[in-house]
């Protein structure tokens, strides 16, 4: 074993000029393939990553929409649940834990660019009752951004209710209360989004539905 | 080794490692990302599904409460925890009661002082190879307190697998047709200066006299076709956000908040279950056919009966008569509405007022006499007739709460047929009192004329006005209006706001189901928590 090292290293013969330029090259040609795919790869998990980052992110802002609008709340013997309602925003009051007074909520799809837009919460907090009806503060104590690149080009709110013999359930596209009704037990959002942190290639929207039944109305 | 370490392939195969290792460097990224995605959506799967279970089992609890207002009085439900009572007047104090068992009756209050198990109604189990689909659900349920007629819950749904839960509270409670200060089949119009508290619905026109005094709503209005459309009239002063509600266009859409026209031929079923609940639910039955422990031997043509409260108990004192007079202008039906106090009355008996207050009367019934009063000492109601043999109530005196109108006491009176005033119940004060939700199934309100639906009346009048004041605090359905402003100068129309939460026991719903209040998701009750709240 040791002769075999011991010959191993008098051995000096090295590469010629031709033989180390054609394994450079061609090491080079495949650690560069190799690098392409690894930063295409990454950039696709990346992506991916991006992308179901973002659909949490609007997941969760859903969840938290439909909890609240479930749980909504008329603030006086003559008022509804709902407030207004667009296609591009809600006005409502729901429940809040630990409170007696409601909180007026309105979510709104604004400060459009291009078809995106962002998705803005504020909350009013409620300042005393006026002949057995709540009444809120003018100016909100919470102003959320909640989420970016939300798309216009189909209404993000609508309303529902059955009526007629056999029911059948018609859409409320939009309500103000004093005009048209917004007394309708049912909510549909459809939030389509662009992800956020993913490459121009990849940025093709996603789209969440949700329909909420007011188990208050 | 060595020789591969010395040949150039080495590069090769260095090469090949790294790729290989760039490979699942970013396989296992994605691998990740899509564990991580999947956990999400399988958490957010569970948790609206376990929150799905939450609200199925409320719509479970609001369907035997339909069936059975009285359910959470009788039953401790299977997905409730054990029940301990609380009640000091009980004599059942301190006993428990476990899941699935009969409650009670008499134990009014109670609280939940140990664990128990998550009860798997078979509706909610997953899939049978998956323990962990199953969604788990206890509850505890607290009875109507105050005024409310309502009866909360507390749902905590489980999978517990998971350890997800989920709490949600409610308070279930009936949409009772006395949430209506009017309820009217038809067209109705008032005079000048109505100052109306609680909700109208009519199914026809609704109008004000606006001369000279327009009158103020202060509760939403409905009406299937039109409101102050009819020439002379016009709408109400809407006051404290009241909004108004018809068929044509001129306000909101009725249609928004009723789907479909209210019908009276929708009550007959439940007052139906007020007889049943009367003969064969621990009521009161005044029927000779369909209770015999009464001891009457011929069946009687009115019965009258005298409510009165003796110490803290409420009775009714009960008399028949037999009387099948009819005069000139008066059939026999028609002579009960004017001579009800100068009838031949045997006494019957006096009986407690039923812990569920309900009593059916199967013939035309008289309520007291006057001067004597009537005086209602726990929620009631008084059912006569059926849909079969329609009977009417005589009103014929004054009709009160023994506890005024800021307890629980409401008294529900429902004539299958017509409800009217013996104008002889207005005494020497010239002033008629009536507490009480009305429910005239099949006719109106109405005071009887000399020849009962016509001539004049025993009321005085001066220069051609009548001059009594009628006073009525209450609910008010009737299919056609009367005429009680030819008879009473001075109608006061009062709304008892308690029964917008507060129902006259059995009184008909506006629809097959209970209805949600304070409706809200919150969080873990101290029993459903591992550690407890300290």
């Amino acid at each position: 074993m040791i002769r075999r090292i011991a010959r191993a290293l008098r051995d000096d013969r090295g590469f010629s000029l031709v033989e180390l330029s054609v394994a450079l090259m061609l090491s080079s040609m495949v650690v560069g393939t190799f690098v392409t795919m690894f930063f295409s790869f990454s950039q696709n998990a990346a992506d991916v990553t991006g992308r179901a980052d973002s659909q949490e992110q609007a997941r969760e802002v859903l969840v938290e929409m439909v909890v609240e609008i479930r749980q909504a709340v008329a603030p006086g013997p003559n008022s509804d649940p709902i407030a207004t309602m667009t296609a591009d925003g809600i006005t409502f009051y729901t429940t809040e834990i630990g409170s007696a007074a409601p909180v007026k909520v309105a979510y709104q799809r604004t400060a459009c660019d291009h078809g995106e837009c962002e998705l803005h919460r504020q909350r009013y907090a409620s300042n005393g009752i006026t002949q057995g009806t709540y009444t809120f503060s003018g100016t909100p104590f919470e102003q959320s951004l909640l989420l970016t690149g939300v798309l216009a080009d189909v209404p993000l709110f609508s309303g529902g209710r059955w009526s007629g013999n056999p029911k059948t359930l018609s859409t409320v596209t939009s309500c103000n209360g004093t005009s048209v009704s917004c007394a309708f037990p049912l909510v549909s959002i459809t939030l389509r989004s662009y992800p956020a942190n993913t490459s121009e290639g990849a940025r093709t929207p996603f789209e969440m539905q949700e329909q909420v039944r007011l188990r208050n109305a | 080794m060595r020789d591969r370490l010395r040949d150039q392939g080495g590069f090769a195969m260095m090469a090949v490692v790294m790729g290989i290792g760039a490979l699942i460097f970013i396989v296992v990224v994605i691998f990740q990302g899509a564990v991580r995605e999947y956990h999400g959506s399988q958490y957010q799967r569970r948790d609206d599904t376990i929150i799905a279970g939450a609200e199925a089992m409320l719509e479970r609890y609001a369907a035997k409460l339909t069936i059975d207002p009285r359910y959470y009085q009788n039953f401790v439900d299977e997905a409730e925890l054990p029940r301990h009572c609380t009640d000091p007047a009980s004599a059942h104090y301190g006993l428990t009661v476990q899941p699935g068992n009969a409650w009670y009756t008499e134990c009014h209050a109670w609280d939940y002082p140990v664990s128990g198990d998550y009860f798997d109604h078979p509706l909610l189990e997953g899939r049978s190879d998956i323990a962990a689909d199953d969604i788990g659900t206890l509850l505890t349920v607290t009875p109507p307190v105050g005024g409310d007629a309502g009866v909360a819950l507390t749902i905590v749904s489980a999978e517990q697998d998971f350890g997800q839960l989920r709490a949600v509270e409610a308070v279930i409670s009936p949409e009772s047709i006395s949430e209506f200060e009017f309820l009217v089949d038809e067209d109705l119009r008032f005079g000048s200066g109505a100052d109306i508290d609680g909700k109208i619905y009519v199914g026809g026109d609704l109008d004000f006299d606006p001369t000279p005094v327009q009158g103020v709503v202060h509760r939403n209005i409905y009406a299937e076709h039109a409101i102050g459309r009819r020439s002379g009239y016009g709408p109400p002063l809407f006051a404290d956000g009241a909004r108004a509600y018809d068929g044509v266009g001129d306000y909101l859409d009725i249609r928004s908040v009723y789907p479909d026209p209210l019908d009276f031929g929708n009550f007959w079923d439940d007052l139906d279950l007020i007889r049943q609940v009367a003969c064969g639910g621990g009521g009161l039955c005044l029927s000779r056919s369909a209770n015999p422990s009464l001891g009457l031997t011929q069946t009687p043509t009115a019965w009258k009966l005298e409510p009165a409260v003796s110490g803290s108990q409420s009775r009714v004192r009960v008399l028949v008569s037999y009387s099948n007079t009819t005069t000139s202008c008066l059939t026999a039906e028609e002579w009960w509405w004017l001579n009800s106090h100068r009838a031949s009355w045997t006494p019957l008996g006096t009986y407690d007022v039923p812990a569920n207050g309900v009593i059916w009367v199967d013939g035309h019934t008289v309520i007291s006499q006057p001067g004597l009063g009537a005086a209602i000492g726990r929620p009631t109601t008084i059912y006569a007739g059926s849909v079969g043999s329609p009977k009417n109530i005589i009103i014929a005196s004054d009709i009160t709460y023994h506890d005024g109108t800021s307890g629980t006491t409401v008294l529900g009176l429902i004539a299958s047929d017509e409800v009217w005033v013996n104008p002889h119940s207005v005494g020497n004060d010239g002033v008629l009192n009536i507490n009480a939700a009305i429910l005239a199934q099949n006719g109106s309100f109405q005071v009887a004329r000399d020849c009962g639906t016509s001539g004049s009346s025993v009321l005085p009048y001066s220069g051609g006005v009548p001059t009594s004041i009628l006073n009525t605090n209450g609910s008010m359905a009737i299919r056609h209006t009367g005429d009680v402003a030819a008879h009473f100068g001075t109608r006061n129309y009062g709304f008892d706001d308690r029964l917008e939460s507060l129902r006259p026991p059995l009184f008909p719903l506006m629809g097959d189901t209970w209805k949600y209040g304070n409706w809200v998701e919150t969080n873990l009750p101290c029993w459903a928590q591992r550690a407890g709240c300290g």
